[in-house]
């Protein structure tokens, strides 16, 4: 089903489009769809021979009084040529398109201009810009070579090399847009970069090569004969302690801090990067709630920490393990989340001693940790970097050191015709790998040692322009992508990552262009666990989802709000993109479900009983639940959230930029912010109700604020609310340190999330709204579709490509079809197979 | 060609510690004729601004009314001048905070479509004074590696917040073993970026003519990259300055927020005097904690969107107090520090800002601008059109003239600021 035809045969479509860049309503949207822009019968290629006197017509009748040489508005017909080839001419004339085709110009104020004269007129324009845009695209090829993101070459390296752990902080942040990282005309290159790149690739094969003894672990961390656990045992709470105390063998903590259980200070070294199984046995003491043990590492150098792994516990003892990547400078810590305090509301700081408290704590048993997992030594990775070489312990046994049977400079060359292909995604050729490895040749004399000098070749290969720069190269005097230029976009686009060795070796006997071959791989992409990568990568930018950790809410407010419940929030929406590939669900579940997922943490948060366990799964609604679909995601809530407060613009402009790809335009220069007042009676919704006073901010803010106006039923942490929280302006202990889950606040005023759409539906909640996005469902398709081009091949979408995306959009029934489907159709798709 | 004198070959031999003033001989054009002091430029900013009513007095002109926060500097009150109406056009940006990235910079519309950052100012005067330093500018920030220096690309360069690792870049020599080893690095990073620029030419012939840009911009970063290591291996065989004072011990705790810019504004005077730069900025960052200070219990960017309850307010204004303190203190080290007879203080133009002229709201306009030092005529409030701003990238060029850059104009600027 999923066949190449889409390059040869354009077939007839009649729906009209909206991608431009200001505000549509969903009438709109309907309008559009109605309007038969028959341009379909153009093929590109064709030259368009009507004379233009429609278009003439349409001008003079219906556009020149309000836009000529005097205008006000920011156009002047009387100045734009029709020298399409002019990307100024071009851009304007789109724009132009774009306002008559959506029945925004000329304004309902104006006389309707003839149908016939409109529709002659569009079609010619739309003719001619196709055909410029489609030839330019022809000769210099639609998109730009583009360099890998930070996380693709983090990515790049990790599979390149067997590795793991955070190697994107060398890099230089992208730069924040509107797009993807991945859109060469969005991308920058300086010598920071540069450095960063070197640094990277530096760490990189530090970890990767490993020929320190074979360390062999399987430890118990000895908190029974550890000083220093006894000392915070000891210590008072003043300095520090007394938040943790014995019992038998077992550790029993009341405060999740970074220092009590930290396994660097309790005896373990990490002695080599590598992947570890740490395996904890634990249960919750005087649980009266719910209560969960966690497992937190941290690395004090690098500034940096993260949630391992969560777990529920009870009072049965339950030994759970999770495998991990640590580096030696790392350390983890068994920790403690969603404590209660003593049901006299005590809390461990004033009910000393430790073991008189009668509050929620988690209880330690045992903390195993083995590992670094390796099936050989020196380990496999470190083995596959150096074909060829056997390894044996050093007199000494500090180190392994190579057996070589040939000479050094043989040695790397293997180790250069091995890693080349892989990272370069293409057959490298003798001349290269002999240039690559005399880079060895000034260190091997300088007597730097076999692996010293092997560094020089593989690193250069890690650093060099063409690991660096996808080039989309393409096949003699055509658009097409080269077999090995399309295994690369692929993987790009699925694993973030080069090909393995079934997409370079079907790229090499040149099948991977066989639509049934390509079908095939990408199923089995999308099954490999690396895919996780494009989900929470393509969602972290689409969704904003990267910016969970921007603003922070008041902790005092918004106790409830934790690593564990960030976890489980953005797991959510990760989980749920990801069923709706693996069952091929409709796209119009992105608008409404009925289903989620969730774990018992966030079923909680959401009051959804019987739903037990830290795992995530597949939960079906109620007929009244307010979930369902993208927008109840407590994630979206949190990132469309200012820190404590929500506010309506935020979310609805959100609505119409990252769901329907309708940003609306910026506000006008000197328009300033409102400035939020929480001390009075006052509402953000009356504060809003300006907007609507204001001609100059109500067209705008009548489309952006009623979408924001029904979320509002969503606190700055997904729960559903019916009141606002106020602070009880108590006094709040804040003594160095002495930090706890305290709540502060009182219930206030009433949230009111009914409103009106711009085009007039009436809705009194989350539900109703919900069920009028439902009209535009084929705009939540068609902005999917388009989002998955842009960051499938590094360019945006652009005017020759709608009818490219109308087509994807028909085959996949306007959003009814799967998003399996639709990712099948994307990678088949002319802009997709071509540069 | 006249080869100066390393600072401290001249210590060893005369046995006095750096706290006295530099020599004139260890300037490098000396035997030429003598100059003045080499000008410097410090950029400060606060990321969440400092609340308008607590630091804008109503009069203007040299007999200001003090306000809260200018008492908190006013033993330097004849050392700087305070500046309102001043911001960067066209700020509007994706995100609220957005306008971080474009402080130094000016560039228009932060984070909207097809955003590319552009040059900020010091590292406009940065590229003027090129290799006269060790380091051609640091680069600080309170709490991570974001900064608000941008490279002539538009790409931001990494901050150094941990000040141990600052203090032993600047001024710890290294065993011999890991300067050898360092000098193989570089040695070696050379060669592989000649590789490289050697690969980049070769593929360059394999894309297509629209694809080259992309390929000469990375030719370029190499090119550029290659001459700041062998920059940077020239100072490798010249000694780093020794100073008296103690390797600071990082603070890790976010939460100590006052501390941690403490800390790295002890170093710039520590930098300035040993000339190891000339063109330094820090950012104070929002530490996502609630900052460690008696009366505070809130996190300060919460705070920043006070929605003018009063106690909030209070908070906020204990926070930004202290981060003023310790500006005032910089102020007095670098006032105490004396150069050929002159302050530091005076050959140094210190700048603290921010990028919000009003967080409650996110208002990049009329933005609080102190002006200390770098020898001008200070003890002045001047205000600028509330409504009307003048553009801040006019005090810009103003700063990057008195830096002896021939510049006429920066980013938005419409003319210099008259300045005495």
């Amino acid at each position: 089903m999923f066949s190449d035809k889409c390059i040869a045969n354009r077939s007839v479509t009649n729906k009209g489009y909206v991608y431009f860049s200001h505000l549509q309503t969903a009438s709109d949207w309907q309008q559009v769809a109605v309007m038969t822009l028959l341009l379909s019968l153009l093929t590109t290629r064709q030259v368009v021979a009507e004379a233009p006197s429609a278009l003439n017509t349409l001008l003079q009748n219906s556009c020149i009084n309000c836009h000529d040489d005097n205008t006000e508005t920011g156009l002047d017909l009387t100045s734009i040529d029709r020298n399409f080839q002019n990307p100024r001419t071009f851009n304007s004339w789109i724009k132009i398109v774009d306002r008559i085709s959506s029945g925004e110009m000329p304004p309902a104020s104006e006389p309707r201009p003839d149908s016939q004269t409109q529709a002659d007129a569009l079609r010619f324009l739309n003719g001619k810009l196709i055909e410029v845009n489609y030839q330019e695209q022809q000769k210099n090829g639609r998109v730009r070579s583009r360099r890998l993101s930070r996380m693709e070459y983090e990515h790049t390296l990790h599979d390149l090399l067997g590795i793991n752990g955070e190697i994107a902080r060398y890099l230089p942040p992208e730069t924040k847009s509107d797009s993807f990282d991945v859109v060469a005309a969005r991308q920058e290159m300086s010598s920071v970069h540069v450095k960063g790149i070197l640094k990277a690739a530096d760490i990189a094969l530090d970890e990767a090569i490993q020929l320190g003894p074979k360390p062999n672990m399987r430890r118990e961390l000895d908190y029974r004969n550890s000083k220093y656990m006894q000392m915070w045992i000891e210590r008072s709470v003043r300095r520090g302690g007394g938040t943790v105390f014995r019992d038998k063998d077992d550790l029993i903590m009341f405060r999740g801090e970074n220092y009590n259980l930290r396994s660097d200070a309790n005896g373990l070294r990490i002695p080599i990067a590598g992947k570890y199984r740490i395996s904890v046995t634990g249960s919750a003491y005087q649980p009266r709630s719910s209560v969960t043990m966690s497992l937190k590492r941290q690395n004090d150098i690098l500034g940096d920490s993260e949630l391992f792994a969560a777990w529920d516990v009870d009072e049965q003892f339950r030994t759970v393990s999770t495998i991990k990547y640590l580096r030696p400078d790392d350390y983890f810590y068994v920790s403690a989340d969603e404590l209660e305090p003593a049901p006299d509301g005590g809390i461990i700081y004033n009910s000393q001693p430790a073991n008189q408290f009668k509050g929620e704590g988690v209880r330690v048993r045992q903390v195993i940790v083995e590992g670094p997992l390796e099936s050989t030594w020196p380990p496999q990775r470190t083995r596959d970097l150096f074909p060829g070489v056997s390894w044996a312990p050093s007199a000494n046994g500090r180190h392994y050191r190579p057996v070589t049977t040939r000479t050094h400079y043989e040695h790397i060359r293997d180790a250069v015709a091995s890693l080349a292909p892989k990272a370069f995604r293409r057959p490298v050729s003798e001349q290269e790998i002999e240039e690559l490895t005399k880079l060895a040749i000034p260190s091997l004399k300088a007597k730097h040692g076999f692996i010293a000098s092997a560094r020089v070749a593989l690193k250069t290969i890690l650093v060099s322009p063409e690991i660096l720069f996808l080039t989309n190269e393409t096949v003699p005097e055509a658009t097409r992508l080269t077999e090995h230029a399309l295994a690369s976009r692929l993987s790009y686009f699925l694993w973030r990552s080069p090909p393995d060795d079934e997409l370079r070796q079907l790229a090499n006997s040149g099948k991977l262009t066989d639509s049934k071959i390509l079908d095939a791989q990408v199923s089995r992409m999308l099954a490999d666990k690396r895919s996780d990568r494009f989900v929470n990568d393509f969602l972290d930018q689409w969704l904003n989802l990267d910016s969970i950790d921007d603003t922070t809410p008041d902790t005092y407010l918004y106790p409830e709000y934790d690593d564990v419940l960030r976890r489980a929030m953005l797991a959510e929406t990760r989980h749920f993109f990801r069923h709706l590939i693996d069952e091929d669900l409709a796209i119009s579940n992105l608008i409404h479900s009925d289903f989620t997922f969730l774990n018992r943490k966030l079923a909680e948060h959401y009051g959804i009983a019987n739903v037990k366990g830290e795992e995530m799964r597949k939960v079906m609604l109620g007929e009244d639940s307010v979930r369902g679909g993208l927008l109840t995601h407590a994630s979206i809530a949190k990132v469309t959230a200012n820190g404590s407060v929500t506010t309506p613009v935020k979310r609805g402009s959100f609505v119409l930029t990252n769901l329907l790809g309708l940003p609306p335009a910026p506000p006008p220069p000197g328009v300033g912010s409102i400035e939020p007042d929480t001390r009075g009676a006052t509402t953000i919704r009356e504060t809003l109700e300006k907007h609507q006073a204001v001609e100059s901010c109500s067209a705008c803010h009548q489309k952006i604020d009623p979408p924001g106006f029904a979320l509002e039923c969503f606190d700055p942490i997904g729960n559903y609310r019916e009141r606002y929280r106020v602070s009880k302006g108590v006094e709040r202990t804040a003594v160095t340190g002495l930090r706890f889950l305290h709540k502060d606040y009182d219930l206030g005023q009433q949230v009111d999330c009914t409103g009106r759409t711009a085009d007039g539906l009436e809705f009194r909640g989350i539900r109703d709204f919900k069920n009028h996005l439902m009209n535009s469902k084929q705009q939540v398709a068609r902005n999917l579709i388009s989002k998955l081009i842009t960051y499938a091949t590094g360019g945006e979408i652009q005017f020759a490509d709608r009818q490219e995306v109308e087509r994807i959009l028909d085959q996949t029934e306007h959003g009814e079809s799967g998003l399996r489907t639709a990712i099948h159709h994307v990678v088949h798709c002319r802009m997709f197979r071509s540069q | 060609m006249h080869r100066p004198i390393s600072r401290r070959t001249a210590l060893r031999a005369s046995g006095v510690a750096l706290s006295l003033p530099l020599l004139d001989v260890m300037n490098p054009t000396f035997g030429f004729e003598p100059k003045d002091p080499p000008k410097r430029m410090v950029l400060i900013s606060s990321a969440l601004g400092l609340l308008p009513e607590a630091l804008f007095p109503k009069t203007t002109g040299t007999d200001y009314e003090s306000t809260e926060y200018l008492e908190l500097l006013k033993e330097h009150r004849e050392d700087f001048t305070l500046y309102s109406g001043l911001s960067h056009p066209d700020q509007t940006g994706k995100e609220p905070h957005d306008t971080e990235m474009t402080f130094l910079t000016a560039a228009i519309n932060p984070g909207l479509g097809g955003f590319k950052n552009s040059i900020s100012v010091d590292q406009v005067a940065a590229m003027h004074l090129s290799q006269a330093t060790r380091f051609r500018s640091i680069t600080l920030g309170s709490n991570t590696r974001e900064s608000q220096s941008y490279d002539m690309n538009g790409v931001m360069l990494p901050a150094d917040y941990r000040p141990s690792k600052i203090f032993s870049k600047l001024f710890l020599a290294g065993s011999p073993e890991e300067r050898l080893s360092q000098k193989q690095q570089l040695a070696e990073g050379r060669s592989i970026l000649d590789t490289l620029g050697d690969q980049t030419k070769k593929l360059n012939r394999r894309v297509s003519g629209a694809d080259r840009k992309q390929l000469n911009e990375y030719f370029d970063a190499i090119r550029t990259a290659e001459q700041e290591l062998a920059s940077s291996g020239q100072w490798l065989d010249r000694p780093k300055p020794t100073v008296e004072a103690e390797i600071p011990t990082d603070i890790t705790d976010s939460s100590e927020l006052i501390g941690k810019i403490r800390e790295l504004m002890n170093l710039i005077p520590l930098i300035l005097q040993t000339d190891s730069s000339r063109v330094v900025s820090l950012m104070i960052q929002d530490h996502s904690a609630v900052p460690n200070i008696d009366g505070v219990r809130r996190e300060h960017h919460p705070l920043s969107h006070h929605g003018q309850d009063p106690s909030r307010i209070a908070e906020l204004k204990i926070i930004e107090s202290q981060i003023l303190s310790t500006f005032s203190d910089l102020l007095t080290k670098l006032g105490q520090n004396t150069e050929r007879g002159s302050r530091l203080l005076d050959h140094t133009a210190v700048l603290f800002g921010s990028n919000l002229g009003n967080a409650n709201a996110h208002d990049p306009k009329n933005l609080p601008i102190i002006l200390a030092g770098g020898g001008y005529k200070h003890g002045r409030y001047v205000a600028h059109d509330p409504n009307n701003n003048t553009p801040l990238s006019n005090l810009f060029v103003t700063l990057l003239q008195r830096m002896e850059v021939e510049a006429e104009r920066f980013a938005t600027s419409t003319g210099s600021l008259n300045v005495i």
